[in-house]
């Protein structure tokens, strides 16, 4: 009797196991693609987080839609970063260790994307943020990390040629006092500084300040031709107000996400003539090409920038970077054949180096993954211009204008 | 007159100004906690519910200023149950009444971002004239502010020192056991000054939002420098919140000339720790016993 039960808890023993192998396994070869979205769902960049996750949503249909990636459905996982580099970084870690998520995207706080880079590496989980914090592609990222979208350095570069070739050679520049406000500040100065322009007076202002009187008044030189400018949301309206009741002469230009978000027809004669980097054009007519145009009807955005539905100003910073970054991955699997996450030095190394067309997918332009730090090389940028009231391109700046050499070589980190 | 000194002299200007809002929001909530004993976290959400709501009514009234005169009546409407069933049980218990408010702080903050947005809107300026101010063109309208709020405090002043139920508020400030036991009936005064302090912190909200950006966060802008103006002036002293909202913003405006931003913010809690050092109960602070 007692063979007996133990001969049966054995053939149970064995069925259960065997089962649970075959699941397991069905589950790693045909279950759904997990991807998880760190976005800033609330907190001071909480618009940015809106766009993002509308826009990977909107991605993750699409490609459902039309099949999955390599035949599988793909299932995407939402956590809020509350805006905060602590939480965002328990966030990450949530959804890799509690979802089980094979891939990270999104926070386009730099605060965020720089904790989550090294807990990326960790439990070997590619990421790609949608930050431009410099340092993604240099020593606080690592082989595991694909920057979605150009970097300050990058962009700070463009702006300071195109600043001294079409505004003027005497600036000073006035910055958000945080990480990126930083890079900014230095990145704008040195490339300036080369092309032969002169920085007169740096300024950085805490965010959240309602009064930017104190900061500006007496600290902006007479000779002063242009003032180059790193802030956002209310800082931006605040700063814009202030700067105009000191100095209403003085030519405004403005790094990528300054304009975000904003009504541009709300903003008043503070902001006439104000020069504002960004990748990609808030009104359709900067990026009139069909790939654009199909992009825009998919996630829902009139030609002007606004959300159709609730007729608000969308945030199209970055949103565009993080469909390209659901398309990056896409094509990353199918061309490494990626199966697991056995499979990811695979996937990276496929990565690395690998090219985009313009096209639906990738409806900023052309691009490229540099291999040896990530870096996402984009088609340029664009300068927008308030005229009359009115959003214009008012010129662009190369993607060689924006290059600069490798800070690191990923290639020789070990997985 | 050399740029230097105009410069100076526009800062102490300009944060006179800007102290006479930080006074009217930082006098609710010394009233709040020197009767009550709460430490309102969500005082600095209160100012930003004023500005939310005049921003939303503007569209409909098209009339400013009838904002300002609805916005208290609303906030009054709102304050009487959240005194009467979330912070009574609490008065006096200053931990939990902090964990309570940062509560309603928090509530507060999403409902906003949840249904206003999180993107920061402009309020349009009643009055759009600018006067040269030592070089810089000045917002009439921040004159205008500074005269609204030198009235309301002038009136709470008289309120509470010419009137029957200032006396009995006061009263209860001093010792509310005191004045339970003479038989003034606490419980209406603790509404009435709830009610009262958070009208305060609206209408500054209020006043202020043609000038600031209304959003979600904006109260932590200034609640921070409302709690160190209520400790520095003396808890429950509304004439030392009065003189430590116009010194320390004022202060901050003229170090700001010679300082960076952040330096100039941080030279403001030295301050506070230096006064803190020499007179532990604030500036116009009553010894205890």
């Amino acid at each position: 009797m007692k063979r007996v039960t133990w001969g049966i808890i054995f053939v149970v023993a064995v069925i259960f196991c065997f089962i649970t192998v075959q699941s397991v396994f069905a589950q790693t070869k045909k279950g759904p693609i997990k991807i998880g979205v760190v976005a800033e769902k609330t907190g001071g960049q909480a618009a940015y987080g809106y766009s993002h996750e509308k826009t990977i949503k909107a991605a993750a249909a699409r490609i459902n839609k039309t099949g999955g990636i390599a035949g599988r459905q793909i299932k995407i996982f939402v956590e809020d970063t509350e805006s905060k580099p602590p939480v965002g970084a328990l966030k990450f870690r949530k959804l890799v260790e509690t979802y089980g998520v094979d891939f990270v995207l999104d926070s386009n706080n730099s605060g965020v994307a720089v904790a989550c880079a090294p807990i990326a590496k960790e439990l070997k989980t590619p990421y790609f943020p949608s930050s431009s914090a410099t340092e993604l592609s240099g020593d606080k990222g690592n082989r595991y990390v694909f920057p979605s979208c150009p970097l300050v350095r990058g962009e700070a570069k463009g702006a300071a040629k195109y600043a001294i070739k079409h505004i003027g050679k005497k600036w000073v520049t006035v910055v958000a006092n945080y990480a990126w406000g930083w890079s900014c500040e230095e990145d704008f100065k040195k490339y300036f500084t080369e092309e032969g322009g002169t920085v007169l007076a740096t300024i950085r202002v805490p965010m959240g300040t309602s009064d930017w009187l104190p900061y500006l008044k007496g600290k902006i030189p007479k000779e002063a031709e242009g003032v180059f400018f790193a802030n956002w949301g209310s800082d931006f309206l605040s700063f814009i107000r202030d700067l105009y009741a000191v100095r209403p002469d003085i030519k405004k230009f403005g790094a990528n996400y300054a304009l975000a978000g904003q009504d541009i027809k709300k903003l008043g004669p503070e902001a006439e003539g104000l020069y504002c980097l960004t990748p990609y054009p808030t009104r359709l007519e900067g990026l009139n090409t069909k790939s654009n145009i199909a992009f825009r009807k998919l996630i829902n955005i009139d030609a002007e920038g606004k959300e159709g539905g609730t007729g608000t100003p969308f945030v199209l910073a970055y949103n565009w970077a993080m469909w390209e970054a659901m398309y990056t991955l896409k094509a990353g699997i199918e061309k490494s054949g990626w199966q697991g996450k056995e499979d990811t030095p695979k996937l990276i190394k496929a990565l690395e180096g690998m090219q985009f067309k313009e096209s639906i997918e990738f409806p900023q332009g052309d691009n490229q993954i540099r291999a040896e730090d990530h870096q996402r090389a984009i088609a340029g940028l664009y300068v927008e211009q308030v005229v009359k009231g009115e959003l214009k391109v008012a010129g662009k700046i190369p993607g060689e204008d924006m290059v600069y050499p490798p800070l690191v070589d990923y290639s020789k980190e070990g997985f | 007159m050399p740029e230097w000194l105009t410069t100076v002299l526009f800062l102490l200007v300009n944060g006179l100004v800007w102290g006479l809002i930080i006074a009217l929001i930082a006098v609710g909530l010394s009233l709040i906690f020197g009767v009550m004993g709460i430490v309102n976290m969500a005082h600095g959400d209160i100012y930003m519910i004023g500005a939310v709501i005049a921003l939303t009514l503007f569209p409909y009234l098209g009339n400013f200023w009838l904002g300002l005169l609805i916005v208290p009546l609303i906030i009054a409407a709102v304050a009487i149950p959240v005194e009467r069933l979330v912070l009574r049980p609490y008065e006096g218990h200053y931990s939990v009444t902090m964990i309570a408010t940062t509560g309603i702080s928090f509530i507060l903050q999403q409902v906003i971002l949840a249904t206003y947005g999180g993107i920061p809107k402009q309020m349009v300026n009643p009055w759009p004239v600018t006067f040269n101010l030592f070089g810089v063109a000045y917002e009439g309208y921040r004159f205008l502010i500074a005269a609204i709020s030198i009235l309301i405090l002038m009136s709470l002043w008289v309120f509470l020192y010419k009137t029957s139920y200032g006396i009995l508020i006061r009263a209860s400030i001093q010792d509310r056991d005191m004045a339970s036991a003479m038989g003034i009936d606490v419980s209406r005064v603790l509404m009435t000054t709830f009610v009262l302090g958070s009208i305060l912190a609206a209408v500054g909200g209020v006043l202020a939002a043609p000038v600031t950006q209304v959003f979600y966060l904006m109260g932590n802008d200034v609640v921070l420098l409302a709690f160190i103006v209520v400790i520095i002036g003396g808890l429950g002293s509304l004439a030392g919140t009065l003189v430590a909202a116009l010194g320390l913003s004022s202060l901050e405006g003229v170090m700001s000339s010679v300082l960076t931003p952040i330096q100039s913010k941080a030279g403001i809690l030295v301050v506070m720790i230096i006064i803190l050092m020499f007179r532990p109960r604030g500036l116009f602070g009553e010894r205890e016993g």
